[in-house]
């Protein structure tokens, strides 16, 4: 046993994780409008720039979004550190979403003129965020799996920004390509959603799951091999696609990877089963899905190294970022934003007044229906995207953005709960 | 160690939490922090420690003492100042 003194972190203001989190479902919304106007074209080659544009609208507009509300919500929260400078993650928000909206409006060839505008927008957001979470993460003593996934995390989104900047930079003309575009690609791809999103996920999945489904707590011996896995795997088919190394021994590299994923998933899978709470709702669901998508989509990247075909890589892109990434961060947003709702401004009325239950700041009927379609746009996009059916891929595009439009309504109501004051 | 001044209470009351989910750890914590005696300590045991709690107890005038377990989980003591 060891004794410590009161901590007194604090969470940080209200408005800073709401801003990140309110902003995700808009560029979903935009996501879908581009899949609906664009159609299955957007699924013919992986390198179309308004695929990539795509792409980011849902990494940046939708996953980083996420992750950085989260990270600012939870670093003080749950490891106990300090996040510096905490006044400058509304700057990292404003231009986060011009740097987005630039990059993506670049990339369907509005006007090269924006290019350069992404660069050093995204850039500024990037580099103050990192210097914000490392700072408060190298900070912390201690070497919790949370933590040291949260390191990965970060250390893999600063990787994946750097070839980014270096690629559009490229694209562009402001400076000449270092290293050939394919690599720079797989590279970036490789750091930014098996690193950065992956590694995030999967650490603060070792911590939320039993903290808000009542589970055991994960197996922490298996947690620690789950993230050396995933660093040996990340770093060495890092070194192998900077080697141009062949399918046998980048396949062999991802191994132990997809092995952490399928680990992973299982794990939490029986933890959820064997929650002491058998309520079922969306957010149970989401995360079941999820985890389904995660190694199913790893699997898929794996099977484009022997079967080169760009459809596995839509596959993996679909899973991985609507099937994984979108649909666990949808589910934590159910759970998170009713609860800091609840903290910043019922806590301090407990025992004062009648306050409302998180069911009552975000009711379940809500959320059900949103799962529905979340799940319905999965299903259909993805056999559209795959067997090129235009229509199937606008159907889900209508899906998806109603969807997004869904989630951000309900998100949206319950941050309009407030105490009732009586004059 | 625990503080003289809250092993000199006469009674502990016991609130174990480890079987809450968000935020009811909060409530039954604080409900119960707002009906504690000065004789009295409150003890809550936790599957990990309630950061975002002690801005409140430190809000009510409460004094605490966290004592943690290599398993993630706490016991947070929680009682008045003497006069």
């Amino acid at each position: 046993m060891r004794s410590s003194g009161l901590s007194l972190e604090q969470a940080p203001p209200e408005d800073i994780p709401f801003r990140f989190f309110l902003t995700a479902p808009v560029f979903g919304f935009l996501a879908g409008c581009l899949i609906l106007f664009r159609g299955v074209l957007l699924f013919s080659s992986s390198w179309h720039f308004e695929t990539i544009a795509l792409t980011h609208l849902i990494t940046l507009g939708w996953g980083m979004m996420i992750m950085m509300g989260a990270f600012y919500q939870l670093v003080p929260v749950l490891v106990g550190g300090q996040v510096p400078w905490i006044a400058l993650s509304r700057a990292v928000h404003f231009f986060m979403i011009l740097g987005i909206l630039a990059l993506t409006g670049g990339l369907i060839q509005l006007s090269p003129l924006l290019f350069p505008v992404a660069i050093a927008a995204l850039l500024f957001s990037f580099v103050v965020f990192l210097t914000q979470l490392l700072t408060a993460l190298f900070r912390v003593k201690a070497n919790r799996p949370v933590v040291v996934a949260m390191r990965i995390s970060l250390i893999s989104l600063a990787f994946a920004v750097s070839l980014g900047a270096l690629e559009v930079g490229a694209i562009t003309g402001l400076w000449p390509p270092l290293i050939e575009r394919s690599i720079v690609k797989n590279l970036h791809v490789t750091l930014a959603l098996s690193g950065a999103i992956g590694g995030l996920i999967v650490g603060v999945g070792f911590h939320v799951i039993p903290m808000f489904y009542l589970s055991s707590p994960f197996p922490e011996k298996r947690a620690v091999w789950i993230l050396r896995a995933g660093m040996f795997s990340l770093a060495a088919v890092s070194v192998l696609l900077l080697n141009s190394a062949g399918s046998a021994i980048l396949f062999s590299a991802m191994l132990p990877g997809i092995a952490a994923s399928i680990i992973f998933t299982v794990t939490v899978w029986r933890m959820l089963l064997k929650r002491k709470r058998k309520i079922v709702d969306a957010t149970l669901r989401f995360w079941q899905i999820g985890l389904l998508a995660f190694p199913l989509s790893l699997l898929c990247l794996a099977s484009q190294l022997f079967w080169p075909d760009e459809r596995w890589l839509f596959a993996f892109g679909l899973l991985f970022l609507m099937g994984f990434t979108a649909t666990i961060t949808n589910g934590m947003l159910y759970k998170i934003v009713p609860f800091l709702i609840w903290f910043h401004r019922f806590s301090t009325l407990v025992g004062k007044v009648k306050i409302p239950l998180l069911k009552d700041i975000l009711p379940a009927k809500r959320t059900s229906g949103q799962l529905r379609l979340a799940a319905l746009a999965l299903l259909t996009l993805l056999p559209g995207a795959l067997l090129q059916i235009d229509w199937l891929v606008r159907a889900g595009a209508v899906f998806w953005l109603i969807s997004s439009g869904w989630l951000g309504l309900n998100l949206l109501f319950a941050f309009q709960q407030k105490p009732v004051t009586h004059d | 160690m625990l503080p003289d001044s809250v092993t000199n209470k006469l009674s502990v009351i016991t609130v174990d939490c480890r079987e809450l989910e968000p935020p009811e750890p909060m409530v039954v914590v604080l409900e119960a922090v707002d009906k504690l005696r000065k004789t009295e300590v409150l003890k809550m045991i936790h599957r990990q420690a309630p950061r975002l709690l002690f801005p409140l107890l430190e809000e009510r005038g409460m004094l605490t003492h966290l004592e943690s377990f290599e398993d993630g989980s706490i016991e947070l003591w929680i009682w008045q100042e003497d006069e």
